[in-house]
């Protein structure tokens, strides 16, 4: 062995030293992050009880009464709403994109995604006050703030995101299966439900739920729109409260190390197991499907 | 029977239409409104809470020195765990396993990180509501995304090259450092720009970390209000007589950093992709 | 001679400016296997997808001429392609199945078909199967995906779903080169099986294949048909000068 061969073994370990202690210091914050998380909704949960807290809907921070069922509930709604309008529509914005655009629209509707994927929320959240709440008020379905304008502009806001997976999906069916599909007899249509939806449903199921976790996780252009009502449920167009609009209301209410801050982190796992619920379902269609 | 057999590709372009007529809304109602009102000065001035006239120059420099301070921490963050994670000697089913821990943290609420970083930092470190604190709440945001887009720009590098170099006697990290990380590089690039412009749009992670206000100057421990938490707070709690001309404002210059990152990025990236392939093609 | 199935008259194909066929004229005798041969890009893969018109899934391919299947202009405008192409199947040089069963698979086509009927349905697979001399590898199996076949299995599976629509005429494009030789001698010997009952369209690389399944042999260069005749023929004394470099070697 020559000594330059030997220096560069000797780099070769420096770095990998190097590049561990850069993945074990991002290791610790993310994994502090969660402990922080479950230290303190496991210490609220002894005090407050884990069925009472999830189940009932009183909301009183300052009185001690924490109960987030309400919260969940319109978490639940305000997503569902969301995912229910931008599923159709994102669906055909991919079947467009890949199956009947030509060149220039798929460029055009390419880059309208793009930048719309990036325009920041509360822009979204600002479109929905400027135009939905007065749109909803003018149909006279009460004040305009609620969970269905919540509902709409998240799935605006989620339309773009989730489009672009959707299309890549269905982009990932082989040329070869549409000209086999076609080959025997299929028309148009038959070919798109029969052999291309079946066949990127693996990919679809994953766009639907990386959009799915978005909407759940979504702030603040679901706080500019819903109106924040906390006391009960007012109905689809009535205000209501999400988990993460609530959060944010309440991280001025309950400083830290007040009694019940911890409230704040019981509801904020809540957030988190659910969203890694959705990906790790994710996680295990991408693997199941395996590599062509 | 119906013949042709199109029906669902015509309905499919009404809904792509009709979808991309509303999100192209957006973006429209907010620059029009924004540049009915437009004035230059807003780009320097500093903002005034109860009058007219304010401006947004702080908040401009709050949220590019921020995202650029937190790209500089993440990226290198980001990459090294991904290297890491593609180089080390692991059983598959730990790597994969890593690997899902990423992909689940990339979807995690902002807010939640938020949260966290306010206990942590603010409430028990007892810093301000400051830059600082809200730079390093968008780094740990960000490093997630970094790892999941790096191993898989990495991942795309096919592995007969990979193997090329091995073969020619480059060690593991020399294979990364001089082959996989040049050739993935437009793909990196492409994805810096979508994440600058996402932790430029953040506000839910920021409202309780870099605060409401701006200082009299820029500093570490300064109040660290960006853009976006601006506009937030112009148009719902704002008292200017102005607001809804400046929270349109506001939202102009968010889309243009936005925009620009991502143009940018896309840009060069596709330079980068143009020059590997080469003018016959054949790259990855 | 065997009634004429299919008819080609001047046909000329263009991607854009770039021709791939030009002038193309030639009679398939029903029940004949013709086997199109010549360098590769000299048009013979246009030649077969011009006959179900899958060649204008490219963008830009203009078609000129008439084909005529059992006296039926095909090309004409107002044709319906799912009539078309139920009668005309395929097969594909790579073997391919579609991420579903292996029933699923050869169901596929008479499912579009309006076909509902689980008995009849079963039937028709296993018919399908039989003739693709698949059935006795994969009775009992039907569930399993079609990815678990081998590439030979999967090749047969191809032919079995495109029987099952109950075409007439099969193309087959260069059906055995991703095959292993055994696996390739099975589909040529189901190649000739099929003779008779059905007219093939094969494009081959391979000169002894052509040679041994064929009663028709075409030879392509540069988007023209330089002969066409029968096998025997073509192979021992063939008329074109072109055609006799080709088949020695001397053009590949």
């Amino acid at each position: 062995m020559n000594i330059q061969e030997a220096s560069r073994r000797r780099s070769e370990r420096v770095w990998m030293g190097v590049v561990a202690v850069a993945s074990g210091l991002v290791f610790t914050v993310l994994g502090f992050l969660v402990a922080v998380l479950v230290m303190g909704a496991i210490g609220f949960a002894a005090q407050h009880g884990l069925v009472h807290t999830l189940l009932g809907a009183r909301w009183q921070p300052l009185a001690g009464r924490l109960q987030i069922g309400l919260f969940i509930v319109d978490s639940a709604l305000v997503t569902a709403l969301a995912m229910l309008l931008a599923l159709p529509f994102g669906i055909a914005v991919a079947i467009f994109g890949s199956l009947v655009a030509g060149a220039w629209e798929r460029t055009v509707l390419r880059w309208i995604l793009t930048l719309a994927s990036a325009v920041p929320s509360v822009a979204y959240g600002w479109w929905g006050l400027a135009v939905v709440v007065p749109g909803i008020r003018g149909l006279g379905l009460g004040a305009g703030y609620g969970l269905v304008s919540a509902g709409l502009v998240l799935a605006l806001m989620i339309l773009p995101t989730f489009s672009v997976l959707a299309w890549e999906a269905i982009l990932a069916v082989p040329e070869d299966w549409h000209q086999t599909s076609l080959a025997l007899g299929a028309n148009d249509d038959q070919n798109i439900i029969r052999l291309v939806l079946p066949a990127s449903m693996a990919g679809l199921q994953t766009a639907f739920l990386t959009a799915l976790a978005r909407a759940v996780g979504e702030t603040m252009a679901v706080q500019m729109v819903l109106g924040g009502a906390v006391s009960h449920f007012y109905g689809l167009f009535g205000p209501g409260a999400t988990l993460t609009t609530q959060i944010l209301t309440d991280m001025a209410v309950l400083p830290v190390g007040s009694p019940n801050h911890g409230v704040l982190d019981f509801m904020a796992l809540v957030l988190f197991l659910g969203v890694t619920l959705m990906t790790g379902t994710m996680g295990r269609q991408v693997r199941g499907r395996g590599r062509p | 029977m119906m013949k042709s057999g199109k029906h669902l590709q015509r309905l499919a372009s009404v809904a792509t239409l009709a979808a991309m007529v509303t999100l192209l809304w957006v973006i429209i109602a907010l620059c029009r409104e924004g540049l009915m009102h437009w004035h230059w000065w807003v780009l320097w001035r500093r903002p005034r809470e109860l009058k007219a006239g304010g401006g947004l120059g702080p908040e401009l420099i709050n949220t590019l020195s921020m995202v650029a301070l937190a790209e500089c921490l993440s990226l290198p963050l980001g990459l090294a765990t991904a290297i890491w994670l593609g180089e080390a000697k692991l059983p598959r089913r730990v790597r994969e396993g890593l690997d899902g821990f990423f992909i689940s943290f990339q979807s995690i609420p902002a807010i939640v990180v938020g949260l966290v970083a306010f206990e942590v930092l603010v409430g028990y470190f007892h810093w301000p509501l400051s830059v600082a604190t809200g730079t390093l709440a968008l780094t740990v945001l960000n490093v997630p995304q970094v790892v999941v887009f790096s191993r898989q720009a990495m991942a795309a590098v096919p592995d007969a090259w990979r193997e090329g170099s091995l073969a020619l006697g480059a060690t593991a990290l020399e294979t990364v450092w001089r082959m996989v990380l040049p050739a993935s590089l437009f793909a990196l690039v492409d994805q810096l720009g979508l994440s600058f412009a996402r932790l430029a749009g953040e506000s839910a992670l920021l409202i309780f970390t870099a605060g409401l206000n701006v200082g009299p100057h820029w500093g570490w421990f300064q109040p660290g209000e960006t853009l976006a938490v601006h506009l937030w707070q112009v148009r719902t709690e704002g008292l200017m007589p102005d607001r809804a001309a400046l929270a349109a404002e506001t939202g102009i210059v968010l889309l243009a950093i936005t925009a620009l990152a991502i143009f940018g990025s896309k840009v060069w990236s596709l330079r980068l992709k143009a020059y590997q392939s080469g003018p016959g093609g054949g790259g990855p | 001679m065997a009634r004429v199935k299919i008819q080609m008259q001047s046909v000329s194909v263009w991607y854009g400016a770039q021709p791939a066929l030009r002038q193309v004229s030639l009679d398939v005798a029903e029940g004949a296997v013709l086997a199109l041969i010549g360098p590769s890009g000299c048009g013979k893969s246009t030649l077969l997808r011009v006959i179900n018109r899958l060649v204008e899934r490219t963008p830009e391919a203009k078609i000129q001429g008439r084909i005529w299947i059992d006296g039926e202009d095909i090309l004409r405008p107002e044709m319906d392609l799912v009539r078309l192409r139920k009668r005309v199947g395929m097969i594909f040089q790579r073997p391919i199945s579609f991420p579903f069963s292996i029933f699923d698979n050869v169901a596929y086509g008479p499912r579009l078909h309006g076909l509902k009927d689980a008995f009849e349905l079963r039937r028709v697979v296993e018919l399908s199967l039989k003739q693709a001399a698949l059935w006795d590898e994969v009775r009992g199996k039907l569930r399993r995906p079609a990815s678990g076949l081998s590439g030979g299995q999967q090749q047969r599976l191809a032919l079995a779903r495109a029987l099952a629509v109950n075409p007439q005429v099969i193309l087959m494009d260069e059906p055995t080169s991703a095959l292993d030789p055994g696996s390739a001698a099975r589909i040529e010997e189901l190649v000739v099986k099929l003779k008779g009952q059905y007219t093939v369209v094969m494009v081959t690389h391979n000169l002894q294949q052509a040679a041994r399944v064929s009663d028709f042999t075409g030879y392509l260069q540069a988007g023209r048909l330089i002969e066409l005749g029968e096998t025997s023929v073509i192979f021992t004394a063939p008329r074109d000068r072109r055609t006799e470099a080709y088949l020695t070697g001397q053009i590949d």
